[in-house]
């Protein structure tokens, strides 16, 4: 504080010269200019997708499966199932991979395992999801010899866990020495200081890195369409082939009906709406968690 | 520490309502006959033949209340790579399995037709009606650019009596892979050798600086733009689409319209069993459109689940009986039935431990 009084001080008595203003002006304008141009693409693409599509959204749109091309009506009920079933079965595989790893990289892991362990997830967050796909298509597709929703959470899981890891791990190291040192000075054993200590105290941002992950997974297609294929039924069992609704958006925009045009636009609004309030929740929480912690 | 609860509060409630979508499932409606209901299927490949799967899965759902057959028009090529790979219960290809892909298949199988369906060549011209005469040799100049102007003697001397503007010709072809540029490249390889196009689904068959669109939907939408336009669609698309269409001169020197009949007549050339190089292009029946296509179904002939093979074998004779009727709905073409009833005949081949299967009787 006492150092920003000091530079404020004489610019206060010496009059600022025009040009000086005039540049700083500029320079602020720009600066909204391309902040404004960074929202915009995020703005135009909501507006264009809701107008495409908001005509579709219907009780029967959530509530029935496709009628036969070239018929009005139908909707993706199966799309919706499936794409619940998948990420959600995804969910519950990479969340423990995930916190696991981020607690043995920021707790235990020192030297070689630990650098090749954060090296691994750092590879899988760069690999390009249709590898996953294509990987989970060979091992387990053509193992057990048909498509499956499983397969399609296993893909996903290897797209969701180094995320959950790396990010989880981030928080983790934001947890202060202090509040280890305190429980082990208490007495505590280790792991006892861990899961009753620093997992809580993470627990916002985890629940975040957790959310981003989803997020992710929502909005994947190459890997699905290589390993749960896309059912034109509701499909409840997850060893058999399962929609989803990036599946639906991908096959519709091709088709040669208008009105699955509509629909697959109908099913992009519903995906937006849910990754958009994954991230708003995410963020809402960070920023508690920040707030607290810092 | 309230936080940490509610997250993993939040997080279980995530979790819970994954686990309710799973939950309210939908159990299959239960007949009220006591006959076979059937049992999910899965089938993927051609993209063609997608609408008209769709349509015979969604109708046949009512014959047997639980056979859900899913097929995913994943791609010809695709459809033959999960059925090697013995992924899928079924699958399905615009071209007939090619020599290498045969060397691939480690068990026997049945391949049979299901369907046709013809390549229609659209265009747009101001002050000109529906109908337009080309032969194989004109239309292999327009898309080679020898004959740029809808006016040209080529044209014209084909057409007698019609009034030609002389608009500049704009072509539009295919941009990605796909089964309808090798139909329609094939046939004009067939019928103009010397124009140097060889047959392929690949773009890079027409020569560079053609004007390129995406899927049937994108030529359409290219020739219906442009005045002077002219493009290559599957004929289910050229209905739908309200486009003009030309009629094709055929080997007996005759007009044809590509129409549902005149389709139906060029498949009755197809022989049994389908090899490499079967195809349906300029059949020599009388009334037959030249560039006329089929799609064949690829089955094991050894199944090894007998309520999978049972609905198997309904299904596609179902298909090929019944079913053939509701081909029109989507502006496909049903098989003649002297090809159907030899497509029946491969499906009869189909056996599950060594037992043959035979069509559910209440169909």
């Amino acid at each position: 504080m006492i150092a920003a009084g000091a530079m404020a001080r004489p610019l206060s008595r010496t009059r600022v010269s025009a040009v000086r203003r005039a540049k700083n002006r500029a320079f602020t304008a720009a600066l909204w200019a391309c902040g404004f141009l960074a929202v915009l693409p995020l703005v135009f693409i909501a507006a264009y997708v809701i107008a495409r599509g908001v005509t579709a959204l219907n009780l029967s749109f959530f509530t029935q499966t496709p009628q036969p091309p070239g018929l009005p009506g139908g909707g993706i009920e199966q799309s919706f199932i499936g794409t619940g079933i998948i990420v959600g079965m995804a969910t519950l595989l990479s969340v423990p991979i995930g916190i696991l790893t981020a607690v043995y990289l920021s707790e235990y892991g020192r030297g070689r395992l630990a650098a090749t362990v954060r090296f691994v997830a750092e590879v899988l967050l760069s690999t390009p999801s249709i590898v996953a796909g294509a990987f989970i298509w060979s091992l387990v597709v053509v193992t057990l010899g048909h498509f499956s929703a499983i397969a399609g959470s296993l893909a996903l899981t290897v797209l969701m866990w180094p995320i959950i890891a790396r990010a989880t791990e981030e928080i983790l190291r934001l947890v202060p020495q202090e509040v280890r040192e305190g429980g082990l000075a208490l007495g505590l054993p280790r792991w006892k200081v861990i899961l009753r200590l620093v997992v809580p105290t993470a627990g916002a941002g985890i629940f975040t890195a957790v959310m981003l992950a989803v997020a992710r997974g929502l909005g994947e297609t190459a890997p699905i369409l290589l390993t749960a294929l896309g059912n034109d039924f509701v499909n409840t069992n997850p060893g058999q082939p399962t929609d989803a609704v990036t599946l639906r958006i991908y096959n519709y925009a091709q088709s040669a009906f208008p009105g699955l045009h509509t629909i697959a636009w109908g099913g992009a609004i519903t995906l937006l709406a849910a990754v958009l309030l994954l991230s708003i929740t995410a963020r809402v929480l960070s920023s508690r968690q920040q707030s607290r912690v810092g | 520490m309230h936080a940490p609860k509610k997250s993993s509060a939040l997080l279980a409630a995530a979790l819970a309502l994954a686990v309710m979508a799973a939950a309210c499932s939908k159990s299959p409606n239960s007949g009220t006959s006591d006959s076979f209901k059937g049992v999910g299927l899965t089938g993927a490949g051609s993209t063609f033949a997608q609408p008209m799967y769709a349509e015979w899965a969604s109708s046949f759902h009512k014959v047997e209340t639980g056979a859900a057959v899913n097929y995913q028009g994943v791609g010809s090529g695709g459809g033959v790579q999960q059925f090697t790979s013995k992924t899928v219960d079924f699958g399905a290809t615009d071209v007939p399995l090619q020599t290498d892909e045969i060397a691939a298949v480690k068990s026997p199988w049945v391949e049979f037709p299901s369907c046709l369906g013809g390549v229609a060549v659209v265009y747009t011209v101001e002050g000109l009606q529906t109908g337009l005469k080309l032969d194989g040799p004109t239309i292999a100049d327009i898309f080679t650019q020898k004959v740029k102007s809808w006016s040209d003697p080529e044209i014209a001397n084909q057409n007698p009596g019609v009034t030609l503007p002389g608009t500049p010709i704009t072509p539009v072809v295919r941009a990605e892979d796909s089964g309808t540029t090798a139909v329609f490249s094939g046939w004009l390889q067939k019928e103009a050798p010397s124009s140097g196009i060889q047959k392929s689904k690949s773009s890079t068959t027409w020569p560079s600086g053609l004007q390129k669109a995406n899927g049937n939907a994108g030529v359409a939408a290219g020739v219906k733009q442009d005045n002077g336009g002219i493009g290559y669609v599957s004929y289910d698309f050229a209905v739908t689409a309200g486009l003009s269409t030309a009629q094709i001169k055929a080997p007996d020197g005759s007009y044809v319209s590509p129409s549902i009949q005149s389709i139906t007549a060029a498949g009755g050339g197809l022989s049994f069993p389908i090899s490499p190089d079967t195809n349906i292009l300029d059949s020599s029946a009388a009334g037959a459109y030249p560039i006329a296509s089929t799609t064949y179904v690829l089955i094991y002939k050894g199944q090894t689940k007998q309520d999978v093979a049972q609905t198997l074998v309904d299904f596609w004779h179902w298909a090929l009986t019944k079913g053939q009727s509701e081909t029109n709905a989507v502006n496909y073409a049903p098989l003649p039935s002297s090809v159907a009833q030899g497509a029946l005949a491969q499906l009869a081949q189909v056996t599950v431990n060594g037992k043959q299967v035979t069509p559910s009787a209440d169909e």
